[in-house]
């Protein structure tokens, strides 16, 4: 089978990164059924806290809604860690046969970001069935918020270190911080929590589940941490890819 | 064990340390994990139950002790899955050269039980930052537990699911079991708890650290539990090993 020539290298790109994916039977399990799985797990998990002044809501529907937001933002995460490594070669040979390195990025990162807009849809769904967001439209928009995110990062330490090993061992420690950090379950105030990228997101989607209003600064520095992460993601992978993804 | 699971051991401990990024990663998220987390968490008291005891203590020790098997269970399970699916293609050819089973098997276990030993003594030397703990040696042994029993449980995961998955479904089932299940700041326990893998490790962790006594019967629960997942886990590599994909 060929490539038809006339096609937007784009939609090729996309279309073969998701035939790459949905190749894998799990893997879409993995996108349907996990996420719900751990949203009911967190909710399960946390109605055993105590009420804290400082918790948004009662502890069982807080768990439900961080269970959402490590969900949905850590999956995108973890695809684009092992797309960037697997992809490192293919992508670089591609863009020795005339496949700009924009494009490929490009198809990459709209896959990320497809997992993310399913992945906090499923997410969303099992919330609903336990707690009702004041403001359902900005929630989803903040989790895949969160998952576009995530997916740079993943994507940024796939190209930094490209190897599965230490490359999953990386962004699940980061991951894991960041989701303690967010969990509402102690109160924490220092200044370096601003630095982990759920806090932006995990703040929009609070305000937007549990008072309907919108964080206005929180959306303006999530999507600055997005686009610098972007543009951080794009000159490493442009690195990684040029010379065929050969000793680089 | 033979003279051929040594060989192996010292084949996987090798490739360990001709990649010094493991080695360092290994070496500093531990140390990142509990020193960057009890370090920013209020010095606010908190009263927490552990078995029978009522202990007053500040959330940076309560956190710093918490986090321990928190690192324990994400090392030992994203390494057991590495395992598993390397076994599925390396470790099943060194089965065709003449390699039993049980040694690749004594070889791999080996590796969870070094990396499980370099991060134990890293983790609890930054804990030892905010704590002095009751009884330190018992702590070793938690820590070393639900570092290798989450290795087993990782052996496991990598069996039915691939490595995307696996890292997947260990990083969100090692937080949901470890810090909100284990969680000494809840109130009380779901019943579910006592069934999740870092439950008795955990607890061995939390005795050791704030009380001058042991429940022996936990550390025995513990061990059982690492026996009866590590005996699953290994049967199952057995058969990985033998009939490869």
């Amino acid at each position: 089978m060929t490539a038809d020539p006339t096609a937007d290298p784009l939609a090729q790109g996309l279309g073969a990164a998701l035939r790459e994916f949905v190749r894998e039977p799990l893997n879409l399990g993995l996108v349907l059924v996990l996420p719900p799985l751990f949203v009911h797990g967190y909710g399960r998990a946390m109605e055993n806290f105590p009420s804290i002044p400082f918790m948004h809501g009662v502890p069982q529907h807080l768990g439900v809604v961080n269970g959402a937001m490590a969900a949905a933002a850590f999956l995108p995460g973890i695809i684009g860690l092992f797309q960037v490594i697997s992809a490192r070669q293919a992508d670089g040979r591609l863009s020795l046969a005339g496949f700009g390195q924009d494009t490929l990025f490009a198809a990459r990162f709209a896959t990320v970001g497809l997992v993310a807009a399913i992945a906090s849809a499923a997410a969303m769904a099992t919330m609903l069935l336990e707690v009702t967001p004041d403001a359902p439209m900005q929630a989803y928009l903040a989790l895949v918020t969160a998952g576009l995110l995530y997916g740079l990062l993943g994507m940024l330490v796939g190209a930094v270190l490209p190897r599965e090993l230490e490359g999953s061992l990386v962004l699940v420690f980061i991951t894991d911080m960041d989701a303690f950090l967010s969990s509402g379950i102690v109160e924490v105030e220092s200044p370096v929590v601003n630095l982990f990228p759920l806090q932006y997101p995990h703040r929009l989607y609070e305000r937007a589940v549990f008072d309907g209003s919108v964080a206005a600064t929180d959306a303006v520095l999530a999507l600055l941490y997005l686009l610098v992460l972007g543009l951080l993601a794009i000159v490493v992978y442009a690195r990684l890819t040029e010379n065929g993804g050969v000793g680089s | 064990m033979s003279r051929r699971a040594l060989t192996a051991l010292e084949m996987g401990l090798r490739e360990y340390g001709r990649t010094p990024i493991l080695l360092a990663l290994l070496l500093f998220l531990p140390a990142y994990m509990v020193g960057l987390f009890s370090w920013i968490v209020p010095d606010s008291p908190v009263r927490v139950e552990i078995g029978v005891a009522q202990v007053a203590t500040e959330f940076p020790e309560l956190y710093a002790v918490a986090m321990v098997p928190v690192v324990g269970a994400l090392v030992g399970g994203i390494a057991g899955l590495f395992a598993m699916q390397s076994a599925r293609t390396a470790d099943a050819r060194l089965v065709l050269t003449g390699f039993d089973p049980v040694e690749i098997m004594v070889a791999r276990f080996g590796l969870l039980v070094a990396a499980a030993g370099v991060i134990t003594p890293i983790a609890l030397a930054v804990m030892a930052r905010v704590l002095d703990p009751e009884q330190l040696g018992w702590l070793v042994i938690a820590t070393l537990l639900v570092t290798t029993t989450y290795g087993a449980v990782g052996l496991l995961v990598g069996i039915v699911a691939n490595r995307l998955v696996g890292v997947y479904v260990i990083l969100l089932g090692a937080t949901l079991d470890v810090f909100l299940y284990q969680n000494p700041a809840a109130t009380e326990q779901s019943w579910v708890a006592a069934w999740l893998p870092a439950h008795y490790g955990t607890r061995l962790a939390l005795d050791a650290a704030f009380t001058p006594v042991v429940d022996r019967s936990v550390f025995a629960h513990a061990l059982c539990y690492l026996l009866v997942v590590g005996t699953i886990a290994a049967l199952v590599f057995r058969h990985e090993v033998r009939e490869p994909e």
